[in-house]
């Protein structure tokens, strides 16, 4: 079993009270444990790292000026923070597309997951990548596309030549089949 | 179920995925707030669209911690950095009023039969209480039992008001001030303001130096502000981020004064909502943490300002401008802890 100290509910809360504080230890408690979840979120995504820097600097000084905006009984920093990262660099590939278009071919090369952080996510990063391996294949391409390239669905439809409601379909389908997998497993991520 | 239902329905995947066009998002919030079976599918998807980022995790380049830290804590001071300099604020002010007085104002009456002089020693002894503990060396001095009781700094403070009178007040002044200087200084040391430190009341629970400091500021300021009533000028309260640090600091250890003062039994607890810049709302509970949460017995409404000068025993707490809904003594015995939170 990991130990590290944001699989525990009360390391949540405990830090979101700090942060309300003004305690800027629990920042860097927080940046410790998710910075490489933000920034490796932001870096696939956007495919560029000085992006991924400011986004990950945007995020956490968000959360540094406003940490009630996250509910602890809502759910968990991880999952908040990967929110808002990917929001972000949704918008930004989405921006950068109006100046412009970008091709997967002219794509930087994505960077690869640091071995030490796959040792760090542990046990919840491989239970989920091999719950995404043993997905459908049409519903992966689709929630990869949508995922980690922020296409929209619309975009999704177009590059897989499929109607768009097929699109919203595989990618509702395919996120249905994860979240019951990862439950049925008690994956908390 | 009727169409728009089904429409969000199909639009949930691609929504958890930040996938639709911002009208699209837009409707499905709308939705979800409505629906509570699609916004427990949208949770669901949620926690799958989660787990998704786990998976990409690289540690950016160290440089990036500093910087990152440091851009927040220039949105948004750190507390411990707001507060002393929020103190030293206060601790110019005091001085800039203290040297602008004549030998016959520093011979006025200000409060509880107190002179300026006589208050002033009174911040002098208050302050120490503090000083002492930074000045310190590593090795915790022992603690004498019989000093820790509620009565420590009505003793000290009557001690250094014998030990002043008949001073020329100058000298007086200087001390204060060379004390609250030290005190800065001391408290800019690396890690200092973590330190857990006792308040004024050492009854009350052991504090970071930060929310001491926060104690000091507000005495401090609490000071300024009888002399300057007894010199007929206006009122010159704090600024909102610095009531907001009060307001903070009389939120915090107010359970601790309600049990101090025997009010934990049995446990009522009340809503605290204020108004006015620097407001919010919070639950004031008795109880020790952990304990099971029970509605509020009662909800007192006032200026969060009203509620720093109740803090200091400057407002009777009956007649503060306030509003009770809900159980009247209730609300009367917090009022009440809440005066005893200064340090008269």
């Amino acid at each position: 079993m990991e130990q590290r100290p944001s699989s525990h509910p009360r390391w949540d809360r405990e830090v979101c009270e700090r942060l309300v504080a003004g305690d800027e230890a629990a920042l860097g408690e927080l940046y410790d444990e998710l910075s490489p979840l933000v920034y490796g979120l932001a870096a696939r995504v956007t495919r560029d790292w000085a992006a991924a820097e400011d986004i990950t600097q945007e995020v956490f000084v968000r959360v540094w000026e406003d940490p009630q905006a996250f509910d602890p009984a809502r759910g968990t920093w991880r999952s908040w923070l990967g929110t808002m990262t990917h929001r972000r660099a949704v918008d930004w590939v989405r921006r950068s597309a109006v100046r412009h278009r970008r091709t997967a071919d002219a794509a930087p090369p994505i960077p690869a997951p640091d071995p030490e952080e796959a040792a760090v996510a542990g046990s919840v990063a491989k239970s989920v990548q091999a719950a995404v391996d043993d997905l459908p294949a049409a519903q992966r391409e689709a929630i990869r596309l949508a995922y980690f390239d922020g296409q929209t669905y619309r975009q999704v439809a177009e590059t897989l030549g499929i109607p768009e409601g097929t699109a919203k379909s595989r990618l509702w389908l395919g996120l249905r089949r994860l979240a019951a997998r990862l439950q049925a497993e008690g994956i908390e991520a | 179920m009727n169409d728009g239902h089904a429409a969000v329905t199909e639009l949930l995947g691609a929504w958890a995925l930040h996938a639709c066009s911002v009208e699209e998002s837009a409707t499905v919030e709308d939705h979800l707030a409505g629906c509570p079976a699609c916004a427990a599918e949208a949770d669901r998807l949620g926690r799958a669209v989660a787990g998704l980022a786990t998976t990409v995790a690289v540690s950016p380049s160290a440089r990036l911690r500093g910087a990152v830290l440091a851009a927040a804590v220039a949105r948004r001071p750190a507390a411990g950095e707001e507060a002393s300099s929020g103190y030293a604020t206060w601790v110019d002010r005091f001085d800039t009023l203290l040297q602008s007085l004549t030998p016959a104002q520093w011979r006025e009456r200000v409060i509880h039969d107190l002179t300026v002089q006589d208050l002033v020693a009174h911040l002098i002894a208050t302050d120490e209480l503090l000083a002492a503990q930074l000045g310190a060396t590593d090795t915790e001095a022992p603690e004498d039992p019989a000093e820790l009781d509620g009565g420590l700094p009505a003793r000290r403070s009557a001690a250094a008001i014998g030990e002043h009178r008949g001073r020329p007040p100058e000298r007086t002044r200087a001390a204060w001030r060379a004390q609250a200087d030290r005190l800065l200084h001391d408290a800019g040391e690396p890690g200092s303001l973590d330190r857990e430190v006792r308040l004024a009341d050492p009854r009350l629970p052991r504090q970071p130096l930060r929310t001491a400091l926060v104690q000091r500021l507000f005495e401090t300021w609490i000071h300024t502000d009888d002399i300057r009533t007894v010199l007929g000028s206006p009122p010159d309260p704090p600024n909102e981020r610095q009531v907001a640090m009060i307001v903070a600091f009389g939120v915090r250890l107010l359970p601790a004064a309600l049990r101090l003062a025997g009010a934990d039994r049995p446990p009522r607890s009340a809503r605290l909502v204020l108004v006015g810049p620097a407001g919010g709302d919070w639950t004031i509970s008795p109880a020790v943490q952990g304990a099971p949460a029970r509605p509020p017995d009662a909800t007192v409404t006032m200026e969060a300002v009203e509620f720093c000068y109740l803090l200091g025993n400057r407002r009777d707490p009956d007649s503060v401008p306030h509003r009770v809904e809900g159980d009247p003594a209730a609300a009367a015995t917090l009022l009440r802890a809440a005066t005893t939170l200064g340090c008269d």
